[in-house]
Parts: C-alpha cells; structure tokens; sequence
C-alpha cells in the first residue's frame, strides 16, 4: 500500500511541478472473458440471416513469418453464382499489389503518403501478393469446400492472369459457372507485409494483416464489380462464412475477425489458431507479442481490446465510447448481430494502421495525450480516441452489415457512417454533444462537421465512386465524411428525428446482410416520407410548407449546391401618413393637412412605423427555412419561407424590427456559414456577442503579459 | 526593515502602478473588440459557449483580426517592459524611502525615475546578457531533457532578476557606479553567496509567474463573463504587489549592514 503510495505521490508531485510531461495513466491489470462459443448472436436477438446472401466463403490456411513480415497460404474460395447467367472466369483483388510499386493506381495517387504517414523509404518499403499455383477443386450445384480433400487428386491446374493494375487478377476456369452452380479454387499464395503506413503492414513485431488474401470481386448480373485499389476506394464483397487457420509464433497475442474456436498447443515455438466468422465480407487479424488483452461484455456481445503497455491506460475511455456506440447503433440501426468486436490499438509508430474497420474488428486510434498546462485550462477532447472507436465500430453498420460498394458509392459507408456517429455522441452525452472542449467553450458535433465542410466540399457532389476523388482537391472528407453527414442531419432536423428516424431505421432493416446503392437509401425515403414532407403549416404567406424530398436529396447529394442564406438588411422605416392631395368624394382634390410625421428620416426610434427585412439565398441549394423576427416591443415571430427565390422582402406594419434570425433552432447542418443568419437593426445596441468576449480576453491576456509591469 | 513593511507603507505606489496597469490592458484591448464589431458589421452570434465555430468563420472573412491581437499583445509586452524600466528608478526610491508625501512625493518619484532611466538601461541590458548565458547554462546542464532544462532554466532566471534587482538598488539608493559590469557582476556574486535573498526574491518571481499564469486561465475558463475580467484584474493587481516585494527585497538587501 504505503509503496503505492509513495510512488503515486511521486507521480504526483513530478506531475504538478513539471507540468509540461502528461501523466500517463497506469496500465490495469488485464482482463479476459470467455470466447464466446458462436460467431453469431442468438437469433432471436440477431434476427434471421436472409437465404442466400452467402456467395463466397473462404478457407484460409495461413502462415506468418513475423521476422520476414510475410504471410503464406492457401486460399480456398467457394462461389455460388447468383445470377442468371453463366460465368467463365473469377474476377480477384489482390489488394496488397496495391502497394508493389511506384506506378500502381494506389501509388500514383498517393505519391508516398496516406493521411499523413509517408511511406517507409528503405526496407520495407514495398507490398505485394503472389499467387503461386492455383487449382479448381470442384464444380457443379453443390460444391462442398468444406471437405474437397477428396477431390484434391482431380484438381485441374488453373492460371491467375494480373489485370493491367496488379491490384486485379483474373482466373479463367475451364467450364463457365452456370446460374445456381458453385465453384471451389484453391489459390497458394505469398504476401509480403509492407511496412505499415496505409491499413496494412508491420511495424517491429506488430502485424496488421489486413488486405493480404486474393479475394472475389462481386458478380453483378452482366459483369464483376471489380474496382482496382486506389487510394480512397475501400472494399466491397459478398458476405460469407470464414474459417481461418493461423500459424504464428508462440508468443504472439492475436486478434481476428470472428471468434476463436480451437488453439493447438504450441509447438516448437509455434501456435496453431482456428476462427470461425459467419457471414461476413472480408477476414483480418493483427498480431503481436506487446498486446495486453482486456476483454469485457456488453450484453450478450464479447469486447475485445489489444493494446500495447504504453497505451492500455486508455482502454476503459475506449470501452466507454464503445458501449456507447453498441448501445446507440443496436437501438437504432437494428441489433448488432456478431457476438464479438475486437478493437486493435496499434502502437504509437504505427499510425497509418490506425482507424480501419474490418468485419468484427477495428483499429482505433490513441488519445492525445495532453500537456498539464492544457488541462488546467480545461482542455479536453473525444476526437482522438473516442470518436475513432465510434466510427470505427459504426462502419460495423456501415458497411459491415449494409454492405455497400464502397468503391462506387462511398459516401453510403463514410458518410452514412458520420451521420450515425454524431448520432451515437448524442444518444452517449446528450443533444449537440461536445466533441471537444476549452475552458467554457466547446465544440459541438454540429461544429465539427459545420466546420468541415467549407474545407472544398463544393468542388465535387457527395454520390461520385471513390476514384474520382483526387488527393490533390483534398475533397474527399469534407464531401464523402461531412457533407453527406450534413444532408442527412438537416434532413432529420427538417422533417422531425422521429419520422427520419422511423423510416431510417426501415432501410436499415430491409438492406442488412446485402448491399444497398444510394437509389435504395432513397427509395425507402421517399417511399416513407413521401415524396413531398410538410415542414410548416403556415408559410410565408399562410400557405403550408412543404419540403420536395426528391428534390431535396438531389441537390444535397448530385450537386455541388451550398445552403446559405443571409439576413441582408433590416431596415424600419415611418408608416405611410394621410397628408396630401386626394380626391374627396365629390371627385374634387383636397388637401388634407395630416399631422406631420413624428420623425423623419428612414430609421424612426419612436412611433408608428414599419419593420422591413430583406432574407437572400446566397446558396444555390433551395430549402425551406425558418426566421425568427424581434419586434421593439419584444414580441418574437416565426415563419417558414420555403426558400425557392433568391431573396424575399418581410414587412411588417405597424411593428418595429430589432432583429432578425434565419434557422433559429440550427437546422440547416448544410450551411456552413452560419454568422450572417442574425442581424440587428442599425441603431439598437444589442452585443454582436463576439467583440465583448474578443476584448474581454484580450484584456486579460494583456494582463498576463504585463503582470505587474515586468518590473 | 521588513521588505514586505516597505511595500505596505507606500500603498499609493502599488494603486497607482495597478492603475497604470490596468489602464494599459483596457486600452489594448479596446481596438481588438473594434476590429470585431466591425467584422461582425452588424451581425449576431447567439451561442455564448460555441464561440469557437462562431471565430473560426469570423476569422477566414477577417484573417486582420488576429494580426489586431497580436499587435495589441507584443505591444502590452513592449510597453509593459518600457514603462516597467520607466518608473524603475522612483519605484526603488519609494520603497527605500516613503518619507516624502503627496506632491513632493510624485515629484521625486519622477525625478529618480528620469534620472535614472539611462543606467537601470543599461542594467537591463546586462540582464538580458545574463539571461542569454543562463539559457545557455540551462541548455548544457539538462542535456536533451526539455522538461528539466525548463526547470532549471526557471530557477536561473529567478537568479537574473534578482541580481537586477540588487544592481540598480545599489545604483540607485547608494550612488554606486552600477555602470561597469564589474559591479554587476558583483551583484551576481553577492545573490549566489546569499542563498536566502535569492529564495526570497525567487520565489516572490515564481509567484508573480504563477500568478499570470492563474490570469490565462481564468481568461480562458470565463471567456465573455463579466467575473473573469474582474478576476483577472485582481489578479494583475496581486501580481504587482508581488513585484513591488521582490523589488523591496533587492532594497533591503542593499541597505548597508549596521
Ligand atoms: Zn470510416
């Protein structure tokens, strides 16, 4: 105890008088809970798996050299053609081609770096995978991969030709797959591990295999939906069942896709490891001697963290935001239906490993370690750990279980997925939760994306594929992440988070376990919400509002249109007198001498008069939108313009205008500039509610800078 | 004396400079809310606590913002030191002597002030000199250890200060040539054989440090709340208290031995 003691006193007191080092939270003791039995939950909580939606499953047999960072193995794939017509040869991703050379797609877009990790220059510098021998095992209605050790002796020999990108390969087989049939290859294979700095690599003795198995394209009815590896395209495959064999050294702690199902007693320094996943769309694993396991349970659902000494000190605010996030999603996106979820901290050299998903498995990222000064001034931030495991975990939906092409439609994976992670923040800490905070201020989940997204997301539309998105415009994550997050937010604000909500979660439920396109996210909606959603019943006019949801979604989501309204004048001005020349009832003119006006001029403090106030749609994106007008007299009044033409004029008789607020309540998560949707009135002395705080700071920074004059 | 009783005596001194001081900030920060009100040209932020969305934005429209800030902020530093070294000499003479009263007082205050400024000048370069090879020092003896050389190089300059401090008391209040490095250098000698001044005096800085620090954050804990600004000018005022007690420490010290 008192040994304990003292050194925390120590800690302590190197802490406070330093000041500058963080303190690092101790590592706890580790933690284990059983492996769970199934890879899948119960069905009656997991709902049922629909029928024939497992179109490729694998047998993996893999061996790691951990000194040579090298994977070999065989790969025996079984694939059940769905569609109507015969199939003569099998489209493959040999993803870590990517990374084979300079003038891969992958390396011709990313030119050496990868959000911000450059490659490594000398050893390890490169990627790839070899296919070595491939051999057809079985053909006909019901293959059986399963037991095809019988069918070894007939296996004809089959030769797996590169794609003009190496990232592709093709196998022609020697009888077309006909509708209905199934196919059984066996592929040997060698990957050589890159070191990591995109994904997948080693760093020291820390492997993330990801990538690493030649891997089916998808078949759609008239061709492979194959997309050669670039640098923002991610994955797409059918779902399937796994079973995996790893051969790995003694000491290593492995985490994987699935659950664990046998470990072989180690021999000769090494160690055999089986998994099992159920339906699910790629297989990944990491590895190292440094992990420390900590494993806890959230329902029914096994939570499983590796990390390294230095960083297990973070695991229960990452075990916070993930039951946060399962909570959350299984609520509202339908349940969770894997009985595990393993998130890999890779170590701290290795960053370009963190912040990827795979099915049943994720790396996070570290929580910024911060400096006691920024503490004491109340620094505090979810970005860096939190919200990556939020993320992370939220592609476990998207596009885990909605199993998108990421390729062609990213935005339905990142995007989608940022709009549920803001969601998963709030439904954790409450609504227009904190992301960050410093002193009394803070940053809201509605800032972060709001601020992003004028970092060039009006350059390209949110549904492009992945490759079109050049590295050069830095588009991709204010377009794909952000903006998308953003349409579908405003979206929710305008027709009502219940209703979205409702018919959200009815696309969730109709597309898990297959893959929806962005036409079916829309159908559902508008089938749902209809076609026309009334926001107000009483418009500018009187007339109800309605929003044109077709019309709305093509906008936020083919265009580069940018919601921005502005409240451009405000303006009060003396009401119209009696006085002057009129026609009397005899026909005659007579003047009539009215009192004079009570004050002259365009801005009348006192009197009669009559408030105008001029809105402009500054953005091209057309959408209802609410104002909130201030009278003199205090009364506050609200309308609903719907935002058709470029700018409308409100008047109001009778009534004087101290200010004016386009989007009170902060609907439009779309428009990015929000400073000039309230203005008041020339002449009234309400704060601007920036200069006071600006000098306010100001002073006392001065203040601190003086401090007793220096003397 | 006590040196704490010479700071006490002479209350009109402390109000007087906090008042200074005080007056400086305000005026500083004046064209900082005007360059806002002006970018802001009528325009209302109504979340109190999002200012930084609300900043972020303000500032991409009016980048000459932060260069007002900054402005202000180097000058409080500049003048902040010029006018520190400005009433260095009557400071010195007020705490040494509090016998003059009202006018006459200010009178003398201005005199020493004056009379001395070229000298304490060039005192104040010798420090900066000082401060350089103590950095230096700093640098050599914690190695590649940024932590520990922050400390020591913390503690060297609380050294600095006070051998400043003994120089132009000597200079002042006892005629001393303090012109020649010679008789700094002696003032360094004397603070490093006299351990418990160099406490005194160290710690009086470090408290004045860790005063201005306490400023920051409650700057930044109160962002545009009226008790912050009032927080931090109390503050500012302790933190001139503090000065003037370090200085009065340099003053006692200097007094001849009976
Ligand atoms: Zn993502």
């Amino acid at each position: 105890m008192l040994a304990v003691g003292t050194r925390l006193l120590r800690r302590a007191a190197v802490c406070a008088l330093v000041g500058v080092v963080a303190c690092e939270p101790a590592a706890p003791p580790e933690r284990q809970a059983p492996e769970p039995s199934e890879p899948l939950r119960p069905p009656d909580v997991r709902g049922p798996i629909p029928d024939g939606i497992k179109l490729a499953d694998y047998v993996l047999d893999a061996s790691l050299d951990a000194e040579k960072h090298t994977v070999s193995g065989t790969a025996r794939i079984t694939w059940r053609n769905s569609t109507r017509s015969p199939v003569d040869a099998l489209v493959l991703h040999l993803y870590m081609n990517g990374f084979r050379a300079e003038d891969t797609a992958w390396m011709a877009e990313a030119r050496g770096a990868h959000r911000g990790a450059r490659q490594n220059k000398g050893d390890g510098k490169w990627g790839y995978i070899d296919v070595r021998a491939a051999r057809l095992l079985a053909h006909g209605p019901t293959a059986d991969f399963k037991a095809p050790e019988q069918r070894d002796a007939a296996a004809t020999a089959l030769t797996l030709v590169e794609g003009s990108d190496p990232s592709l390969g093709q196998l022609a087989l020697p009888q077309a797959v006909g509708p209905g049939e199934a196919v059984t290859v066996e592929l040997d294979f060698f990957t050589q591990l890159p070191r990591v700095f995109a994904r997948t690599g080693y760093d020291g003795d820390f492997h993330m295999v990801g990538q690493w198995y030649p891997k089916l394209a998808v078949r759609h009815e008239d061709r492979w939906q194959a997309h050669v590896f670039t640098l923002h395209s991610e994955f797409y495959a059918d779902f399937g069942d796994y079973e995996v064999h790893l051969d790995v050294p003694e000491d290593m702690v492995v985490g994987a896709t699935g659950v664990q199902v046998e470990a072989r007693p180690p021999e000769n320094g090494r160690k055999r490891l089986s998994y099992r996943a159920e339906a699910v769309h790629d297989f990944a694993w990491a590895a190292s001697p440094d992990f420390l396991e900590y494993s806890d349970m959230w329902r029914d659902v096994r939570i499983r963290q590796l990390v390294p000494r230095a960083l297990a000190g973070d695991v229960q605010r990452h075990l916070d935001a993930q039951v946060a996030a399962l909570e959350s999603m299984d609520a509202r996106f339908g349940p969770y239906p894997w009985s595990t979820i393993t998130i890999v901290h890779p170590p701290e050299s290795a960053g370009g490993a963190q912040g990827m998903e795979y099915p049943t498995l994720f790396t996070t990222s570290d929580i910024l370690r911060l400096p006691l000064p920024l503490r004491l001034l109340g620094v505090h931030e979810l970005l860096t750990g939190e919200f990556t495991t939020i993320h992370e975990f939220g592609h476990q939906y998207f596009q885990g279980l909605l199993a998108s092409d990421e390729a062609t439609q990213p935005w339905l994976d990142e995007g989608i997925n940022s709009f549920s992670n803001t969601l998963a923040l709030d439904d954790w800490l409450g609504a227009d939760a904190s992301i960050a905070r410093i002193g009394n201020q803070r940053v809201s989940t509605v800032d972060m994306i709001r601020v992003a997204l004028g970092a060039g997301s009006g350059l390209d539309p949110v549904d492009r594929p992945a490759e079109v998105y050049r590295d050069f415009t830095g588009t991709f994550g204010g377009t794909v992440y952000r903006k998308t997050a953003a349409v579908f937010h405003t979206l929710r604000a305008l027709v009502g988070p219940e209703k979205f909500d409702r018919a959200f979660r009815i696309y969730c439920d109709t597309w898990r376990f297959r893959h929806p396109t962005g036409d079916d996210l829309v159908a559902v909606l508008l089938r749902e919400l209809g076609a026309k959603v009334r926001i107000s019943e009483t418009g500018a006019d009187g007339q109800p509002i309605d929003l044109d949801l077709r019309d709305y979604l093509e906008q936020g989501l083919k265009t580069t249109a940018a919601v921005d309204f502005k409240v451009a004048r405000i303006a009060n001005k003396r009401a119209v007198g009696t006085g002057g020349w009129h026609r009397g009832p005899d026909g005659a003119l007579a003047l009539a001498e009215a009192p004079a006006p009570e004050d002259e001029g365009d801005e009348p403090d006192e009197g009669a008069g009559e408030g105008f106030a001029l809105i402009v749609r500054e953005g091209e994106f057309r959408v209802p939108v609410e104002l909130e007008f201030e009278f003199k007299d205090g009364a506050r009044e609200r309308l609903v313009w719907d935002g058709q033409a470029r700018y409308r004029v409100f008047t109001f008789p009778g009534r004087r205008l101290v200010a004016v607020a386009v989007d009170p309540d902060d609907k439009l998560l779309l428009e990015g500039e929000r400073l000039d949707n309230h203005m008041r009135a020339t002449g009234h002395s309400k704060p601007d509610g920036i200069s006071d705080p600006a000098a306010r700071f100001a002073e006392a920074a001065d203040l601190a800078l003086l401090g007793g004059l220096g003397l | 004396m006590n040196s704490l009783r010479r700071v006490t005596r002479v209350p009109g001194l402390w109000l007087g400079l906090c008042a200074l001081q005080l007056g400086l900030a305000w005026c500083l920060a004046q064209p900082v809310g005007a360059a806002v009100r002006t970018a802001m040209n009528g325009r209302v932020w109504t979340h109190p606590d999002r200012l930084i969305a609300a900043l972020a934005e303000l500032l991409g429209q009016s980048p000459a913002i932060v260069a007002v800030f900054v402005a202000a902020t180097v000058a409080s530093g500049l003048l902040g030191a010029a006018l520190a070294l400005l009433v260095r000499g009557g400071v010195l003479l007020r705490l040494h002597d509090a016998g003059a009263l009202g006018t006459s007082a200010w009178a003398e205050f201005g005199r020493a002030s004056l009379g001395n400024l070229p000298v304490l000048a060039l005192i104040g370069l010798y420090g900066v000199v000082l401060r350089l090879i103590l950095t230096f020092v700093a640098n050599a003896l914690s190695g590649s250890h940024a932590v520990v050389e922050l400390v020591v190089l913390i503690v060297l300059l609380t050294f600095a200060t006070c051998a400043g401090d003994l120089a132009a008391a000597r200079r002042v209040l006892h005629g001393e040539r303090g012109v020649h490095p010679r008789e700094y250098l002696r003032a360094c000698v004397d603070v490093a054989r006299s351990p418990r001044l160099w406490l005194a005096s160290g710690a009086l800085s470090l408290t004045r440090w860790a005063v201005a620090g306490a400023i920051i954050l409650v700057a930044v804990h109160g962002v545009g709340e009226a008790w912050s600004s009032w927080a931090a000018r109390g503050l500012a005022c302790v933190a001139m208290f503090l000065a003037l007690w370090r200085v009065a420490v340099a003053v006692e010290a200097s007094q001849p031995r009976a």
